[in-house]
């Protein structure tokens, strides 16, 4: 054996060569085994320690080792560079196109009236106001009768009313669900009562079914000024922060005081003259309101000088109509999907 | 209500300018719907003229040639087409510079070789309403050069009001023009017009049987009357209020109506039987042909005006055609009266008469009116139709029952208004509003003013006193309330978390209007079943008689008209409300429903795959699982109903109970229509459901010892269904049998004919040990056993 044969860098060297040329791990391994294994060649070199004098047994000893050293790191670097091509292929083959469709049925929608629905409730709810329910099959007592709506009273010209056998009727808005809160229960009362409500109508603007919610609290000492606090601040939930609300005097038999809300045109802010929406007014109506009319108070049994309360109505169509800039209400009951789908869950 | 602005100029003292009467009325509780502004202003353009001669075009047969005094230095040459007038009418002619309604501009032109300096106007051309061919002939005595458009009213400012019930005070222009002074503090101008004073005895009687339901008659003779045109300033202004001219006599009516609000009735004279006049009910049998023609046969409610001999008019209503002022009509009686509102009200809606007076009286007539109406109605005759009084007032009837006065209390006002006003403050309010209020130590004892029959309690002054001080003026304010728990009730929250779970599910949510036709509620049951449906007695459409039993055939409705519309894929839901007639009463449920259609998208682009039954369970047990989470429930197999395909319908069933119903629609249901593709339902009763939520038991321990999985293959009858392996085990009751499941359904190749191989995949495990190869294997043995003795199956090798 030659000097050159055993010399651990030479082995080093031809074993980096081989190193560099590897192409696939399976290669590296034999090359490990090759250099490093029991039988490899540095392993062997080692072997011809015992042949040298005593002091030059460290010196070689320690080249051997630096050698297999430098073997080792080099094996490991081109091991984990082999690694990682073949990570890059594998994850290469995985690609997808992210843009082609799911395949599912996709996002359905919740109808714009039940999400403004929704939304109107949970804002009163978070004023404390607690959801009532009633039969939309009513008897006249509590549609017209309770709420001071006596027969034979222009009022009645008020509610185009669809009737049905035995004296009920078709609700003809959701007043009656206070009547029907308050028979049951003492003050204090802060109830809401949403649902649909029925009117002898048909047109662009009107439909014979639509939707209501009624709020009504009853209290110790409740005042006109908190109707009006109460309102404003939903009002400003519902349409935005800076909303101007104004109330003028109207007439409803179950409230008085009794006020139409108007609330600032959401689409023209009291500007434009050829508003189409305000009809150049500024104002919306958008809700009717008032103190609980004695009378009712009366209907139910509870005592005027002890307790006052304040009703509101509003449409929930009309709300949604405005928030969706619609204007033909006819579009919401026909169940016509290109409508729909512009509503799809966000 | 419309109100002209120049009519009520004529009551209240510097009015200010329209948008502001607008601003303060809409502000009281009188709300503006819109203001009619004028078209153009016409300046002096539009002027009175006399037509001075009138003669024939040289070069046109059909034009003449008239000469027009419109007050200038000299006449103007005009040539006209119109065929109406003749030399000396009173006309209105359009200057050189006029431009007409329609924009029609006047310009001064030759016609045929004659030079015209104008035009004479048709009424439809200044934009009123025509009145007959031809152009605008006014009454005689006019003054030429007088400019025309303010005669005419054409530059008159209308505001369209809605007036409340209550303010019946408000239906006319004087009491409007109280209502501006009263929210203004502006002064109502003093009347300068000189009524007639009737004196002496009235030639005829009247008579009042019905206290109740007449509560003052007043009435007076005229004679010589001359029925004609009426005048052009009383045209206008009842033309202001939309109603046409029909003589001078009824036009007086009517003008005096719309001035005071106090219904009249003019009778022909010479027609009333008797010279009597009794306010009685109808007999029966009795009937009576009303001024528009319609015979009324007449019930023994309704109150009327009767001659000697027979009904003349519906009280308060509308007069009979036999004693109606005529063209020929000399002598006249005038009615001035006060009906009961709810007796008026019950005959006009009875006989689907609904009048200017009818209107009025049901919302209240003012009683200290009715005797100066009829004094200016008469006076108004004197001027315009020549007429003479004969004789005095007859006067029947006590009159209402005045009101006590009613106590308002400061304390009162301020606790409903959240306000501080003084008692100075209030009683201004009440003041000006006409009541006259008396200091007591609580606050006022206040008589309310004749015309506001709306005022009657407290309260009603309460709201007087914001409306007139403003409701803008209340600062609002958040009440003080103590806490309470807010709980949304279960149905409510079970219907919003349905929303999102089926719209998660690529379900849209529709809405619609709860009407059914009765064909719909026989082929839509819903869970109503054989019970009537819950009419509608007044329909406004032919397929709307009822409502709905179930909530499917608007669904199916939709599915056609989304079809139409060329959408492939219809997946929709509903949350409704369903009703029918149990026991005598409307019930109503609360159902969630939906329809599936079109196929189903796969895994990749393009692919799909049919519509099937598993679409629609994995639908309705999610729905399930979230109305009555925590209870079981069980499919079963259901045939019979008119809406489901007999084979291929399930009820659901809790606690023995149906609360619901999934299937493939009826093929009768979609046959000829454009509803090609199979189609599948459900409609589970929400409440219902709900009722069966369970509470969550405590949690399980979680097994800690490995369990073992064995297969078995059992060769069935094609009518065993699956499910049926799965209700046995359970006879079995054997603790270590953790679960079964279906995992093949296999029918063809290798199975013989009217049999199908079912697989199932069962877990073995203990809770406390692993149980061994020999224990498995004896206890799989037992429940192959037990299956195949049930099912009448036999194991497939």
């Amino acid at each position: 054996m030659s000097e050159a044969e055993v010399s651990p860098e030479s082995i080093a060297a031809d074993a980096l060569e081989s190193v560099g040329r590897a192409d696939d791990r399976a290669q590296l391994e034999r090359l490990r085994v090759e250099f490093l294994g029991k039988k490899g060649r540095l392993t062997t070199a080692l072997r011809v320690l015992g042949k040298l004098p005593a002091d030059e047994r460290p010196v070689f000893g320690q080249r051997v080792n630096l050698a297999k050293e430098r073997v080792d790191e080099a094996l490991a670097g081109k091991e984990s560079e082999l690694k990682g091509r073949d990570r890059e292929a594998a994850l290469a083959s995985g690609a997808v196109d992210v843009t082609l469709p799911n395949g599912g049925t996709g996002l359905g929608a919740i109808h714009p009236i039940s999400r403004t629905m929704a939304e109107i409730c949970d804002i009163l709810g978070g004023l404390g106001f607690e959801i009532a329910e009633g039969p939309e099959v009513e008897d006249d007592y509590h549609n017209f009768e309770a709420l001071n709506i006596p027969s034979d009273h222009p009022a009645r010209d008020m509610h185009d009313t669809f009737f049905v056998e035995e004296g009920r009727v078709l609700r003809t808005h959701t007043s009656p669900v206070q009547i029907r809160v308050m028979e049951k229960r003492q003050p204090p009362i802060r109830v809401i009562a949403p649902g649909a409500v029925y009117r002898h109508d048909d047109d662009v603007t009107h439909s014979p079914m639509f939707h209501q919610i009624e709020g009504l609290m009853v209290d110790r000492g409740i005042t006109f000024a908190h109707l009006k606090g109460v309102l404003t601040e939903f009002l400003r939930q519902v349409f935005g922060r800076n909303l101007e609300v104004r109330l003028r005097p109207s007439f409803f038999p179950f409230t008085e005081p009794s006020a139409e809300v108007d609330v600032a045109c959401v689409v023209c802010s009291r500007q434009g003259s050829g508003c189409r929406v305000c009809k150049g007014t500024g104002w919306l109506e958008i809700l009717g309101a008032g103190m609980v009319d004695p009378a009712v108070f009366a209907a139910v049994g509870y005592d005027p000088e002890q307790y006052s309360g304040f009703a509101f109505g509003l449409g929930v169509e009309r709300i949604a109509m405005l928030k969706y800039r619609m204007d033909d209400i006819r579009l919401f009951y026909g169940g016509d999907l290109r409508f729909l789908r512009q509503f799809r869950t966000g | 209500m419309r109100l002209s602005y120049q009519w009520l100029g004529d009551f209240v003292e510097n009015l200010p300018d329209a948008d502001e009467v607008a601003r303060r009325l809409t502000a009281g509780g009188i709300e503006v719907e819109a203001v009619e502004r004028p078209e153009r202003d016409y300046g002096d353009r539009l002027a009175v003229a006399r037509i001075l001669s009138m003669e024939q075009h040289p070069n046109a047969d059909r034009l003449s040639v008239c000469q027009v005094d419109d007050g200038g230095d000299s006449p103007l040459t005009i040539v006209c087409g119109a065929r109406n007038m003749k030399a000396g009418d009173t006309v209105v002619v359009a200057r050189i510079g006029c431009e007409l309604p329609g924009g029609m501009q006047i310009r001064k032109s030759k016609l045929r070789g004659v030079e015209s300096e104008g035009m004479l106007c048709a009424a439809g051309e200044l934009g009123l309403e025509a009145s007959g061919e031809g152009i605008l002939i006014l009454e005689d005595g006019l003054v030429v050069g007088t400019p025309a458009a303010s005669l005419l009213g054409l530059d008159d400012t209308i505001l369209e009001l809605g007036v409340t019930p209550n303010r019946g005070d408000c239906l006319s222009i004087f009491g409007l023009a109280r209502e501006v002074a009263a929210l203004t503090g502006l002064a109502l101008r003093s009347q300068p017009t000189t009524l007639v004073r009737p004196e002496g005895n009235c030639a005829v009687d009247v008579s009042i049987e019905d206290p109740q339901a007449c509560l003052l008659y007043h009435g007076l003779i005229l004679r010589g009357v001359k029925v004609g045109p009426s005048p052009t300033w009383l045209r206008t202004r009842l033309g202001s209020c939309g109603l046409r001219s029909i003589n001078n006599v009824v036009d007086v009516t009517n003008l005096v109506l719309m001035e005071r609000g106090q219904p009249l009735h003019a009778f022909d004279l010479s027609r009333l039987a008797g010279s009597r006049v009794v306010v009685r009910r109808a007999r029966a049998g009795e009937s009576l042909r009303t001024l528009d023609g319609a015979d009324v046969t007449l019930r023994e409610e309704d109150l009327v005006i009767a001659d000697a001999a027979a009904p003349v008019a519906l009280a308060g209503v509308m007069g009979g055609e036999a004693s109606a002022v005529e063209n020929s009509t000399t002598d006249v009686f005038l009615e001035s009266a006060l009906f009961d509102p709810a007796t008026v009200r019950r005959t006009s809606r009875r006989h689907g008469l609904i009048t200017d007076s009818s209107y009025r009286f049901e919302r209240g007539v003012d009683w200290a009116g009715v005797e100066s109406a009829l004094l200016r109605a008469a006076s108004l005759l004197v001027e315009v139709a020549g007429a003479t009084l004969d004789g005095g007032l007859q006067k029947a009837g006590a009159g209402p029952r005045l009101p006590e006065p009613i106590l308002v209390r400061e304390q009162r006002v301020n606790a409903i208004l959240g306000q501080a006003y003084s008692g100075e403050r209030i009683e201004a309010v009440l003041r000006g509003i006409g009541a006259q209020p008396t200091p007591v130590a609580e606050g006022f004892r206040v008589r309310p003013p004749s015309h506001r029959q709306d005022l009657d309690r407290e309260i009603d002054f309460v709201e007087e006193v914001a409306r007139v001080v403003g409701y803008d003026s209340i600062e609002p304010a958040m009440p003080l309330a103590a806490l309470t728990p807010v709980a949304v009730p279960v149905a409510v929250q079970a219907a919003n978390s349905l929303r999102s779970l089926l719209s998660g599910l690529g379900l849209y949510e529709h809405v619609f209007v709860s009407f059914a036709s009765d064909e719909d509620n026989t082929r839509f049951p819903g869970f109503f079943g054989d019970v009537a449906s819950v009419p509608v007695r007044n329909p406004l459409r032919s397929d709307a008689t009822a409502l709905q039993k179930s909530a499917l055939g608007a669904l199916i409705s939709a599915l056609r008209l989304n079809i139409s519309a060329q959408q492939k894929r219809v997946d929709l839901f509903t949350i409704a409300r369903t009703f029918g007639w149990v026991n005598g009463a409307p019930s109503q449920r609360e159902i969630v429903a939906g329809v599936l259609y079109g196929p189903r998208p796969m895994g990749r682009p393009g692919e799909t795959q049919a519509l099937a039954f598993p679409d629609l369970k994995a639908i309705v047990e999610k729905v399930l699982g979230l109305l009555a989470a925590g209870a079981t429930w069980e499919y079963v197999a259901t045939s019979g109903r008119p809406e489901f395909h007999p084979r291929a319908c399930a009820a659901i069933r809790v606690g023995g109970r149906d609360v619901g119903f999934l299937g493939r629609l009826h093929p009768d249901v979609t046959e000829g229509s454009e509803i090609t593709g199979e189609t599948y339902v459900f409609e589970v009763d929400c409440r219902g459901a709900v009722e069966y939520r369970r509470a969550h038991s405590g949690l399980q321990p979680i097994a800690r010892f490995p369990g073992s999985e064995r297969d078995v293959s059992l060769l069935v009858d094609l009518e065993v269904p699956a499910g049926a392996a799965l209700q046995s085990i359970d006879e079995l009751d054997d603790a270590c049998i953790e679960s079964i499941e279906v995992f093949d359904d296999y029918r063809g190749v290798g199975i013989d004919q009217g049999r199908k191989a079912l697989g199932y995949r069962l877990v073995y495990r203990a809770a406390d040990r692993t149980l061994t190869e020999a224990e498995v294997t004896a206890l799989h043995e037992r429940v192959v056993g037990h299956l195949t003795e049930r099912l009448g199956a036999r194991v497939r090798v």
